[in-house]
Formats: structure tokens, sequence, C-alpha cells
């Protein structure tokens, strides 16, 4: 409740207030909220989707909604922001994302900045103590831990399932003893970091590198901290690969995250087809909702043995 | 006589008081603009260098300016971080229009310090920076006016205190 307090916090009062009357989330936990200019809004829980009422109409999100929403989420100073609107999300305290969706404004053909945001959708971010504690034992081989890839699309809870395993190894949880993590938490998402304190809990032998590219705050860990993994959120762009392919020659065991959807589709992207034979003997886990958020449906082997499979 | 001597001494100290009261007020008006002033630049500098959220350069700033502007500046921090308004413009223009009570300044002054609260929070660092050029502009202008009154004016203030005290006095007697 503490962490949704953060929510509450940054929402427009109205749509607070709104959300606040509504009888039936008080028993269910709300995992997204949407905004939308002139629409009405929406609410996603971990039970049901609602576009909320007033009365017998939809409650619509006016512009001014949206526009006191960024204000808040923004500590009413975007220009702060300015990188994090560039990529169409921010992250804000307690590690909730938020994602944008405006006009693009282009700067020789890049986008500089967004302008006239219309939609926004609020990730409430969760954390769920224990998720990950079931799947330890499939990661390690000859007792030794295998670089391990956690896949899935979008809001299956990878982040979630990631946070859990750092825990679970940095206290030694189902493994014979606790390892140093280092993570490379770029968006604030892993360890919702405020003030230099992890707002979720990651364990006590976990140091983050927050705010900074994978690919360079990978190899500024494994300089700095001697870890013994080193685990980093949504792999995707080409440099992070590369920093990759560094820390599998560094000897540091890599937990990460990827969208994806099975292991065909994984092996059609020739980056990650490249990563994975370089792992050797590495784990693939496949997450779907299936029966809930956060469902394991197949874990493999990076020699494409299926090492367990959910009926 | 005696008694006549101390009236016209209380009349002739509370009408130079009253002269030396009018040309502190200016001073001190002076002095809250000049710490106001210190405080736009110090968040200049934070905004353009180091793109610092307004929440907490607020609170860094308030420990470096006094009176007025560090108290302004605090409770707008506190605000923010509370997020107690629904945009800076609302939360800078209260705390300045609660403030400001307590202050020397005058309703223009208030008003140049409003219009600036409504740019506050924007995209462009460049748009930001020219409005607190603009007023800054204006706190140095203001200030300027006021040494150049307080120069020329000043022991008139006092004098002029002093002798409707003992012109009351003659009229009395």
């Amino acid at each position: 409740m503490e962490i949704f307090e953060e929510v509450w916090r940054l929402l427009p009062f109205d749509v607070k207030n709104r959300l606040k009357e509504e009888t039936t989330l008080r028993n269910e936990q709300i995992q997204e909220i949407r905004l939308r200019a002139l629409r009405p809004l929406f609410v996603k829980t971990n039970k049901n989707k609602y576009f909320l009422k007033d009365g017998e109409k939809e409650w619509i999100v006016s512009s001014r909604h949206i526009k006191e929403a960024v204000e808040k989420l923004g500590g009413y100073s975007l220009y702060a922001f300015e990188e994090e609107l560039k990529q169409g999300y921010l992250t804000v305290s307690g590690g909730h994302r938020v994602g944008f969706c405006g006009k693009a404004v282009l700067e020789g053909g890049k986008v500089k900045t967004l302008r006239q945001i219309s939609s926004l959708n609020i990730r409430i971010a969760g954390e769920v103590k224990g998720c990950g504690e079931e799947w330890i034992p499939y990661l390690f081989e000859n007792n030794g831990l295998c670089h391990t890839l956690i896949v899935s699309p979008p809001g299956c809870g990878k982040t979630t399932l990631l946070r859990d395993i750092i825990r679970c190894l940095s206290y030694g949880i189902n493994c014979r003893e606790s390892y140093n993590v280092g993570v490379v938490d770029e968006r604030g998402e892993i360890a919702a970091m405020k003030d230099g304190v992890p707002q979720m809990d990651i364990g006590p032998c976990t140091d983050v590198q927050e705010n900074c590219p994978k690919a360079e705050g990978m190899l500024f860990l494994l300089r700095s901290m001697t870890p013994d993994i080193i685990a980093v959120d949504e792999l995707g762009k080409e440099a992070d690969f590369m920093g990759v392919e560094e820390l599998l020659h560094g000897g540091v065991t890599l937990i990460s995250t990827v969208h994806g959807n099975d292991m065909d589709g994984l092996l059609k992207n020739t980056k990650m087809q490249t990563m994975l034979k370089k792992m050797e003997n590495g784990r693939v886990l496949f997450l779907s909702k299936r029966c809930g958020v956060g469902t394991v449906e197949e874990i493999w082997d990076t020699q494409g043995k299926k090492r367990f499979e959910r009926r | 006589m005696i008694i006549q001597g101390i009236g016209a001494f209380l009349i002739v100290s509370a009408t130079t008081l009253v002269g030396f009261a009018f040309a502190a007020k200016e001073k001190y008006r002076r002095n809250e603009l000049g710490e106001i002033e210190r405080g736009i630049l110090l968040m200049k500098n934070q905004i353009s260098y180091l793109g610092t959220p307004l929440g907490e350069l607020l609170g860094q700033i308030s420990w470096k300016t006094e009176g007025v502007a560090g108290l302004a500046f605090q409770e707008i921090a506190n605000r923010m971080e509370e997020r107690q308004g629904n945009s800076a413009e609302e939360i800078w223009e209260s705390t300045w229009v609660e403030v400001g009570k307590k202050s020397y300044l005058t309703a223009v002054d208030l008003e140049e310090l409003t219009a600036f609260g409504r740019t506050l929070g924007f995209l462009e660092k460049e748009q930001q920076e020219g409005s607190m050029d603009m007023l800054l502009h204006y706190l140095r202008e203001v200030q300027e006016k006021i040494s150049k009154r307080l120069d020329k004016n000043g022991r008139l203030y006092y004098s002029m205190g002093v002798l409707s005290g003992l012109l009351l006095v003659i009229t009395l007697l």
C-alpha cells in the first residue's frame, strides 16, 4: 500500500478522488491506469478491466487532467526529464513506469521530445516476493549458476520475476550460497531507488547502478564491484548486446529479460541468436499470463533441451 | 513645563521614527528583492547545467537565501515534493501570495513573480532561462531604482521626520 501511495500522490486530484471512490477497486490490485484525453478513465486490476463510470455515463478524462498528470509525474520540471520523454516513458518514485503518447517533435530526423501529450499509461510496479524461489534450482547446472534470460510479451511479469530472482540469489534462497549481484537499473524499475536506498527488496548483497545505459552500466559494475552476477532488464539495443558480449568474456553470470514469445521467435533475431550461442548452457524462461501474470510456461537450456514445461 | 518638554520630545521622536521607518521600508524591500535575485540566479545555473528538478533545487536554494525568499523557496519545495498542487504555477503563485503578506514586496513585485511562475516547469530549458532572465532584469532594475531613491531621498525622509515633529510641537505650543 505504501508503494501505491506514491501513485496517489502523482495523480491529478479529480482522478485520484474518482479512483478512491470506486468501491469495486478496493479489494483488487490495480496494475495499470490509463488516461486518454476526452476518453474514459481505464483501470486494469489483477482481476478485471474497467472503464470508470460517472453515474450512467463514462467518467471522461479531460485534457486538463492529462496536463496536470504530466506536470505532477514530471515533478513540475519536465525539462529535467527530456531524455526520458524522448524514449516515451518515465519511471517515477516507487519504480512505477509511466508511458507517454503525443506529438513527436523531430530534430534531424530523430525524436527531440514529445508535445501535446494525449495518452498516459501508468503501470504500477508490483513486488511479488517469492515468485522466483521455485525457479532458482532450474538456473543451476553442476552447482554453477547459468546465464539466464527471461522472455515474454509486455506485461507478463518479467521485471517482477527478475527482481525476485535477484533477491533469492542475493539472500542465497534455494541455492548453496549467497551471491554478489550487480544490477544495472537503467529505468529505475528493478530496485526503485530513492535517495540511494532501494524501495524494493533486492537482497543484502546487491549493488545498484541506476539511471545508466545498460552497456556502460554492466562494464562499470564489472570493473568496480566484482559481482558474481549482473542483472539487467530488457535487452534490445545493439549496444546492449555488445555490452553483454564483453560481460560473457568477463566470466560473470548474466540474468536478463527480453521481449519475445517463444524460442522460434527469439531465434529469428540474429543478435539474440548470437548471444544465445555464446551463453553456453544458459537458461531461457518463457512467461505468459495463462494462469495469471508471471506464469512460467517453459524453461529451455541454450543447447535446445526443454527443462520444464507447464501442462 | 517639564510635561510640555517630555511631550515635545515624544512627538519629535515619533515623527523621526516615522521618517526612519519610511526609509527602512524601502531598504528592506531592496534586500528582499536582492535575495530573490540571488535565488533565481542559483536556480538558473542549476536548471541550465544540471537539469535539477524544481522541488529539489528550490529546497537547496532555500538554505542559501535569507528572509522571505528563503521561506518562500522552502515552502514551494515542500509543496512540490508533496505534489500539493496540480501545477507548478499554482504552487508558486499561492505560496508567494501567502508569503508576500509578510514581506515588504509591493503588489507589482508580486505580480512579476506570479507572471514568472506561469512559465515554470516547461519542457525547454531555453524558454525557462528566458523567463528567468526577464525576472532578473526586473529585480535588478527595481533594486537600482530603490538605491537611487534612497541615495537621493534617504536623508530627506529623516529630516522630514524631524522637521514635521518640530512643526507639530511649535504649532501645539
